[in-house]
């Protein structure tokens, strides 16, 4: 039986958790790329680590495509360095800039840094812009707000800070689901996310250069 | 200890090199990868220059009958049977044979014994006169200088006569032990490794090994009947078991146990090395191992293909700080070329970890 993480494409995405890996099953699976495997391994913190054995494995000499998707989170910069970084200690391409293909020795590599365009926070900002005609979404995000806004003026408790506040409204939007308790990655493979929004264009189209 | 080897025209290897062994050397690859033939070519370069008794190993293991000779064998060795190719072994052990050139010969044989190599127009045909054979000649190369020896059959003989420099290359070469992947090992053999352990009071190594897979072992006893001796087994009944009616698990441990507790300071090559073995057996197997290896300064090098028997050697490993003592090689034969992946300990713990495959 293949491990969960075992090379068995020759396009690979690699994410954070499984949250992650979820929704970009559920993404590809809704833009019919079927040949494209999301492993996820690269935790924020072990990215560099688990990319080692990664390349090592039987199958990985057949890889043609890589994306690294991660954070954000407070420093866009600092992300994509941190990524370029593993990738340069396996001795695989760095691409010049996020969001960019990079291909060298017959293979192509991008690093995603969500939710993209130099901007802070995390895959959740760009889920949350898909939500924004439901009729809940609103409600989810005054929500949030209101939330923060009372932890600041009270000191009860620290709030949310700027680059967490995308994964805070979005629990808060899919807690007025019927079933209350999914995560981001959960919902999109229940068909909570619409894929055809104009916010996921940029990494639909890494996605369709692979 | 080896640190690197190189194997040329060996068995399924066109070239193959394992560089930085450590102590403990874990062979994988998918079947036909290799992995016996590079146990294999470590027992040819650095067994003692008794290439006939290295060769019945090899076809005994292979699956041939004892003594059995056939054309096919001389070819057999070679990389994709072209006995045109020597075979090149080369480690940068001085224990043992630095280098090892293997080629196919036409031999004569005369009825007095006498072998030469036999050249063209040379030999006079006729009734009674010479016979050509084929055969393999080895050149080993050792810190003394070579020594080259023929072999022309593949039948045991009971002794051999050696020239000076052999016996004392003989004497002076660290030991090796080549465990194969199935069967019984051979009882006398077992007999004689565990009296040796006896007289040198090391037998209790051997016995608490044993005890893992059958706890209930209270000592081990080698008992001689005619000219035969097996070792049996204490299990607190009236009377003694022979090992090897213990079951398979029994067998393993204790070729495994007795080979290491009789190697200080060799080699080690162990086929499969979770055979036979239940998978809650293994922790303790190379908890054995390692330690063994360490306190008696011995490498092993072992092949297997089980998810768990890693898992096993994984765990061991970071639990007792053994991380620099163990290394991977994995195997892989592309359109003829042999590619080796090593991992070392730490690189294995985290593809454990994040359930990617190495195999």
């Amino acid at each position: 039986m293949p491990k969960e993480n075992e090379v068995q494409f020759t396009k690979l995405i690699i994410v954070e958790g499984n949250h992650e890996r979820d929704f970009f099953t559920a993404w590809l699976n809704h833009l019919n790329l079927t040949e494209i495997q999301v492993l996820p391994i690269g935790g924020k913190t072990r990215l560099a680590e688990n990319l080692r054995p990664l390349v090592k494995q039987p199958k990985f000499s057949q890889v043609e495509s890589i994306i690294i998707v991660r954070d954000a989170d407070d420093n866009p910069d600092g992300a994509f360095q941190s990524v370029c970084s593993a990738l340069s200690g396996v001795n695989l391409p760095v691409p010049g800039s996020p969001e960019h293909y990079i291909t060298q020795n017959n293979i192509k590599v991008a690093a995603v840094i969500t939710p993209c365009n130099g901007r802070v926070g995390a895959l959740e900002e760009i889920l949350l812009e898909t939500a924004e005609t439901d009729p809940l979404y609103p409600a989810a995000i005054e929500f949030i707000s209101t939330g923060t806004r009372t932890l600041d003026q009270t000191q009860a408790r620290l709030a949310p800070p700027p680059h967490k506040q995308g994964k805070a409204k979005i629990h808060a939007f899919l807690a007025t689901f019927e079933e209350p308790d999914k995560d981001p990655g959960k919902a999109a493979l229940a068909g909570v996310w619409n894929f055809d929004h104009p916010a996921l264009n940029p990494i639909r189209e890494i996605l369709e250069q692979m | 200890m080896i640190n690197h080897l190189s194997i040329e025209n060996f068995r399924s290897h066109k070239h193959a090199e394992l560089s930085d062994c450590g102590r403990i050397n874990i062979l994988l690859g998918k079947n036909n990868a290799g992995k016996t033939a590079v146990l294999e070519a470590i027992l040819m370069l650095c067994f003692p220059p008794n290439p006939r008794e290295v060769l019945i190993v090899l076809n005994e293991q292979r699956g041939y009958k004892p003594g059995e000779e056939n054309s096919e064998l001389w070819d057999s060795y070679f990389y994709d049977w072209d006995s045109t190719q020597a075979i090149v072994l080369t480690a940068n052990e001085r224990s043992y044979a630095s280098r090892l050139n293997v080629c196919q010969q036409l031999f004569v044989v005369a009825q007095t014994g006498f072998t030469g190599v036999y050249t063209s127009g040379s030999v006079v045909e006729g009734q009674n006169a010479l016979a050509k054979t084929t055969g393999l000649n080895f050149k080993y190369q050792y810190e003394e200088g070579y020594i080259e020896k023929k072999v022309t059959s593949l039948k045991r003989k009971s002794s051999q006569s050696l020239d000076p420099k052999a016996k004392e290359i003989i004497n002076r070469i660290s030991p090796i032990a080549f465990i194969p992947s199935k069967g019984i090992a051979n009882p006398q053999d077992e007999a004689e490794r565990f009296s040796r352990l006896e007289k040198m009071n090391h037998h209790h190594e051997v016995e608490d090994a044993l005890r893992i897979v059958e706890p209930r072992l209270k000592r081990l006893s080698v008992i001689a009947s005619g000219k035969s001796s097996m070792v049996y087994g204490d299990l607190g009944d009236n009377h003694l078991i022979p090992v090897s009616l213990m079951g398979e698990g029994m067998v393993r441990m204790l070729s495994i146990a007795s080979a290491m507790a009789n190697n200080k300071g060799g080699i080690v090559l162990i086929d499969e090395i979770e055979n036979g073995l239940h998978y809650s057996v293994l922790p303790f197997l190379w908890k054995m191992i390692f330690t063994t290896a360490k306190a008696l300064g011995i490498q092993v090098f072992a092949a297997t293909h089980s998810d768990e028997c890693l898992h096993a050697a994984s765990q061991v490993v970071q639990k007792n700080s053994f991380t620099t003592d163990l290394r991977l090689f994995r195997l892989d034969l592309h359109e003829g070329k042999t590619a080796v992946t090593d991992y070392s300990a730490d690189e294995l713990a985290v593809a454990i970890a994040s359930d990617q495959e190495v195999r």
